[in-house]
């Protein structure tokens, strides 16, 4: 490059040149090009700078962009600077992140997205694109939204995922703010035009207002009337989405629920639902079959009436029976070996174990009054599942994780009740739940102190949700998770928020052990290969959490706990100290 | 003007690495970092929270021979179960010449099974890849390979790939010497960094010393630099595709030295007008002594005036098209110290591998294995090891994705076409001759350029083109195809009489016109067509060649005759 040149067509003077080179080589190629576009927007004609006393109240505008190899990105921030540099709130989304029930939160979109080979959508927008198409998608009357579709003309299908996206929306009910531009591999001209006449036809918000950049938060709903949910007064939410987390082979396969929450609940990090679930309907059916009994017939229950199939449906527990329905079987059935057997409690408890509703039935027949079946039975328990997120982050949404628990009775394999009913859930279901506190299984309220957070499985959902509370309050707290799982690839749990959660610096450490790869490795083995570390943290008054099974975390424990008070100093406290202190933290199940 | 006077101007260098580093592209600045390949690789590799290697290591590692991939059928899913994409890498060897023992391929064999997936695969360039190995196992994969005599050192990167030799088992005597050249001009080629045996190996790491690369330096080249050797009448490794290329030349069954072409090269990007697929030209004749010398003079030219702003056009042909023969072979002259002596006579006649058995000179006995797109995998893993139990001769890889017996004893050949007609390999001597004369590249679904399937394709398409050939009488006419996921060539297809490169799932651009022997570009005949309309569109050419084509005339060449391809001229090299 010839230094002269550039120096004549440099309009700054060098002492404002070399004031800019130390920021600029900071910029990353985003930052680059935000900050181009903010600079030109900025520089346009004040008339077109709106005023601040003919501000409208601020829109909720959504800057969204799909995109494969990051044109549609790179405009899409392009834009987003010069809305900033109008004085134009708005929010900037990735489609492969924002949800389809985001968007009706706003009223405008612009949307840049372009199209992958001969007609797809960019890949990693793959599951918006196809909610989007649903037929049954939520309609959106109160957007109104804007296309620069980006693409390839020697292809047939030529922006052919922008022109589907200008099509669903204004079939959903959506208002076009202007007419869709395509454009194709020369696109920075056209892509220039319509950028500034979606711009034009926003409303112009004050010149002060600030951007807010918030890919995937949404506003917390407005605390209703003190409503009060319980086990007896359940909250029935919609689910919204069941993914998968495990391999598909995997027997007992682990889910993410997520739950459309509309009314706000008096929970946070920490806490837990109490799901109340529905037996298998052809558990109930079998049930009502080998009874002889009629679905409609009324019962009572808790002083409610309604049909023998729904209290056997939700309300009463169809596989494990207790001795006092077993001695009133005896009765109804008239088996002398039943009798035998209720006589004896030894074998009673022999029996019941080995034996449920259904094999009972079968086995010594009888035809109870219904009324008299549901007073016998016992009722169904609800069951406890942790919060996978944290209201700060995402408001309007429960999130939960479930494990497929499946164990062998007699012969047979069986299902838990609730899980099973869990993973079955498809989008649009419906659900009853209440709140459930866990008080010993919050965060500290001293924001300096640090966390060792360990988890088995299912047990890390409660750290996804504190995560996404210290992000989302913005708390520096020194974090070190340590988790352990089957297999690295396949059942790393929410490994793309873990390596998100590191690369923020909101996890200092993440350990990991997944058994089938490195057999005999356990938890605690992983915690003990930085002994120092989780010495010189418990000095620093580091707060210990331990989630997940039961017999692994408290081996896990024990094996801490001995090689802690057998190295700690006479002065440091001991860790059945720790644990009175409330420092140790426990959510086994 | 007298000649003496004549004084070139100074060729214009302000995309070379004469320019400060800061404006060159940020690859050449990530080499300059990086310590001579070192970067952060080894920390990488113990960073247990991703199966991928963090950052721009994944740069670096293709200098030792390993792409980082992931496997794209499952992407979707694993986004959507919030798992990052399936990183596995992809390890290639560097076989110069495609010369194994009996006891490497033993040890390829155990390593494939213990490390890898989808078995081995025999590549265009004449060496071996593995796919699917896992993070965590990769330095142990590497000391596998170097335990029974091999390593991957530059097998991808800016720098001399692996170098291919060409074969001809009838001239056993100077097939060795050649061969032997192309050994000596890899091991001379190669990167002499310390960084290869302490990521790997486990070496004490070093401080970098200041001249660790003398041939290369900190930036190493602007992109990948292809030597081959090759032996006439088979242009089986197309010579013309690579960027340096030594044609043999015999006299008296002697072998006399080399015409040397430069400049070759495949890949093309299809958003660009300034880039394209390129034949090598046939610029002089050298002595056969000097050839590794000579290979390390050309690439020296590259690395110092190759475009280090500009990627795409990074590769040696578009340095010679931007600066012109005539400075090439003046900054050779000057370089070597006299000009180049003009190019002798030579011919080639085809570029596929020899079908059956071929005796050499020296009475030894030498056979092609067809292997189709050179995967070996499942009962064929287990038929060459059971083949390779016992097995007196050599192995040697072809740039046709084959495998080759070599260096049989007479007192042995019949024991081998016993045993190899006992397992079930017999037939793949004499192989159905389209799929003789037909390549394909990896693409899905471990390769991230793909944009359409190739080696999995394949055999759906010979089916329907066997079908078409039948239907004009064409069964017992070979016609050279080549399908690749991507325009960036790895199967060759510019060289081909048709190819298909990938556009979409499902949509190739069709090539035509390349020549039987690999001397004449394909030219671009459709874009963007589906299987049914590549048949379509080869329906009627494949019914006029049946009718109209001269005696012993080959597909290619009779489509630029009948002038039946676009109006614009064929490009092609002189030999």
């Amino acid at each position: 490059m010839n230094m002269a040149t550039s120096l004549a067509t440099r309009p700054l003077s060098e002492a404002q040149w070399q004031a800019l080179q130390p920021l600029l080589r900071q910029l990353d190629s985003r930052q680059s090009l935000w900050l181009s576009g903010y600079l030109a927007a900025r520089a346009e004609p004040a008339e077109s700078l709106p005023l601040a006393a003919n501000a409208a109240p601020p829109a909720s505008i959504l800057i969204a962009y799909g995109s494969e190899t990051g044109n549609s990105e790179a405009l899409a921030w392009q834009l987003a600077a010069q809305a900033t540099a109008r004085g134009i709130a708005h929010d900037i989304g990735n489609l492969a992140t924002v949800r389809l029930r985001q968007l009706a939160k706003y009223q405008y979109l612009l949307l840049i997205c372009s199209t992958h080979g001969d007609g797809d959508p960019p890949e990693p927008i793959t599951a918006f694109h196809t909610a989007l198409m649903e037929p049954r998608a939520a309609r959106l009357p109160e957007l109104a939204y804007a296309v620069l579709a980006l693409g390839d003309s020697s292809y047939a299908q030529f922006c052919r995922t922008g022109q589907e996206f200008d099509e669903r929306l204004a079939a959903l009910g959506a208002r076009a703010l202007l007419p869709r531009q395509d454009c194709d591999v020369d696109y920075a001209e056209p892509a220039r035009h319509w950028m500034s006449a979606a711009l034009d036809a926003l409303p112009q918000a004050g010149a002060s207002a600030a951007t807010v950049v918030a890919t995937a938060t949404t506003v917390a709903p407005v605390a209703s009337a003190a409503q009060s949910y319980s086990k007896q007064r359940p909250l029935t939410v919609e689910v919204l989405n069941n993914v998968r987390l495990s391999a598909p082979q995997r027997r007992s396969a682990t889910h993410h629920l997520e739950l459309a929450l509309d009314v706000p609940l008096p929970l946070q990090a920490g806490d837990a639902v109490g799901v109340l679930a529905d037996n298998p309907p052809a558990l109930v059916a079998a049930i009502l079959d080998v009874l002889q009994l009629s679905a409609e017939q009324a019962v009572t229950l808790d002083g409610n009436a309604m049909p023998l199939v729904q209290a056997l449906r939700q309300q009463r527990n169809l596989n494990v029976c207790s001795p006092r329905f077993l001695e009133a079987w005896a009765t109804l059935s008239g088996s002398e070996e039943l009798a035998g057997i209720v006589a004896d409690s030894a074998a009673q408890k022999a029996f019941l174990r080995s034996h449920q509703l259904r094999d009972i039935a079968a086995r010594y027949p009888a035809h109870p009054e219904p009324q008299a079946l549901v007073d016998l039975l016992r009722p169904m328990q609800p069951r406890l599942y942790d919060l996978a997120n944290s209201f700060d982050a995402v408001a309007d949404e429960l999130h939960l994780t479930v494990q497929h628990y499946r164990y062998a009775f007699g012969s047979r394999e069986e299902s838990g009740i609730a899980s099973e009913y869990l993973v079955q859930l498809q989008p649009g279901d419906s659900l009853r739940l209440y709140p459930h506190r866990h008080a010993r299984f919050q965060l500290p309220e001293d924001p300096q102190l640090p966390l060792i957070l360990i988890a088995e499985g299912t047990g890390i959902a409660p750290y996804r949700a504190f995560i996404q509370h210290l992000r989302a309050s913005g708390q520096h707290r020194r974090c070190w998770l340590l988790f352990a799982e089957q297999q690295f690839e396949q059942d790393f749990l929410y490994q793309r928020d873990w390596q998100q959660a590191q690369a923020d610096g909101l996890l200092q450490h993440i350990d990991t052990v997944f058994y089938q790869d490195e057999p005999g490795r356990n938890l605690a083995d992983l915690a003990l290969a930085d002994a120092n570390r989780l010495r010189q943290w418990l000095d620093d008054g580091a707060h210990l959490y331990l989630c997940g099974d039961t017999v692994n975390l408290e081996a896990c424990e024990q094996a801490l706990q001995q090689h802690y008070d057998a190295q700690r100093d006479a002065s440091a406290r001991s860790w059945e100290q720790l644990s009175k202190d409330k420092r140790i933290h426990r959510n086994l199940y | 003007m007298t000649t003496s006077t004549i004084k070139r101007s100074a060729p214009n260098r302000d995309c070379d690495l004469s320019q400060p580093l800061q404006d060159l592209n940020a690859n050449e600045q990530l080499k300059q970092r990086s310590r001579y390949l070192r970067g952060n690789i080894a920390e990488g590799l113990k960073e247990r929270l991703t199966g991928a290697v963090p950052g721009d290591d994944t740069l670096l590692m293709k200098f030792h021979g390993i792409y980082q991939q992931d496997d794209r059928d499952c992407r979707n899913d694993r986004a959507q179960r919030m798992l990052e994409p399936l990183y596995q890498f992809m390890v290639r060897l560097r076989i110069p010449g495609g010369v194994l023992s009996r006891e490497q391929w033993q040890g390829l064999d155990a390593i494939s099974r213990r490390y890898a997936e989808r078995g081995l695969r025999i590549t265009t360039r004449q060496t071996l890849q593995f796919h699917g190995i896992r993070k965590r196992e990769l330095q142990a994969f590497m000391c596998a390979i170097r335990d029974i005599g091999l390593d991957t050192i530059a097998a991808c990167g800016d720098d001399s790939r692996g170098v291919v030799c060409g074969a001809n088992p009838a001239l056993s005597a100077i097939h060795a010497e050649v061969a032997a050249l192309a050994r000596a001009t890899s091991d001379r080629l190669i990167p002499r960094t310390g960084a290869y045996p302490e990521i790997w190996y486990g070496a004490t790491p070093q401080p970098p010393k200041p001249q660790e690369d003398p041939l290369y330096g900190e930036l190493y080249l602007p992109r990948k630099f292809k030597v081959g050797y090759v032996i006439p009448p088979a242009n089986d490794i197309d010579i013309y595709g690579q960027d340096l290329g030594f044609i043999a030349v015999v006299e008296d069954r002697k072998l006399v030295g080399f015409n040397v072409c430069v400049g070759g090269g495949m890949g093309q990007l299809d958003t660009r007008e300034d880039s394209y697929p390129r034949l090598a030209e046939q610029l002089g004749f050298i002595d056969s002594a000097e050839a590794p010398a000579f290979a390390e003079i050309v690439m020296g030219i590259q690395r110092d005036y190759g475009d280090r702003k500009d990627r795409h056009r990074a590769r040696f042909k578009y340095t010679l098209d931007r600066l012109g023969n005539d400075w090439f072979l003046d900054t050779l002259a000057e370089r070597r110290g006299q000009p180049l002596a003009p190019a002798r006579a030579i011919r080639f006649t085809h570029n596929g591998d020899a079908r059956g058995w071929q005796q050499g000179d020296d009475g030894l006995w030498h056979t092609t294995l067809q292997i189709d797109s050179g995967r070996i995998d499942h009962a064929l893993r287990d038929q060459l090891q059971a083949l390779f139990q016992q097995y007196g001769g050599r192995i040697r890889l072809t740039t046709n994705q084959n495998l080759q017996l070599t260096h049989v004893a007479p007192e042995e050949r019949e024991a081998v076409q016993w045993r190899l007609e006992d397992l079930g390999l017999a037939e793949r001597l004499q192989p159905d001759l389209q799929e003789a004369h037909t390549l394909s590249c990896v693409a899905l679904p471990t390769c991230g350029l793909a944009m359409a399937e190739a080696e999995r394709y394949t055999p759906d398409f010979l089916r329907v083109f066997n079908r078409l050939k039948e239907q004009h009488g064409l069964a017992q006419t070979p016609i050279t195809l080549r399908i690749s996921g991507c325009p960036n060539g790895c199967a060759r297809p510019y060289l081909a009489e048709i190819a298909l490169t990938g556009r979409a799932p499902g949509l190739y651009h069709l090539y035509l016109g390349g020549s039987f022997h690999g001397h004449r570009l394909a030219q671009l005949y459709a874009s963007n067509a589906n299987e049914t309309r590549i048949v379509e569109l080869l329906q009627p050419l494949f019914a006029r060649y049946a009718r109209q084509r001269q005696p012993q005339e080959h597909f290619g060449d009779f489509l630029v005759r009948a002038q039946l391809l676009n109006p614009s001229q064929p490009q092609a090299a002189t030999p």
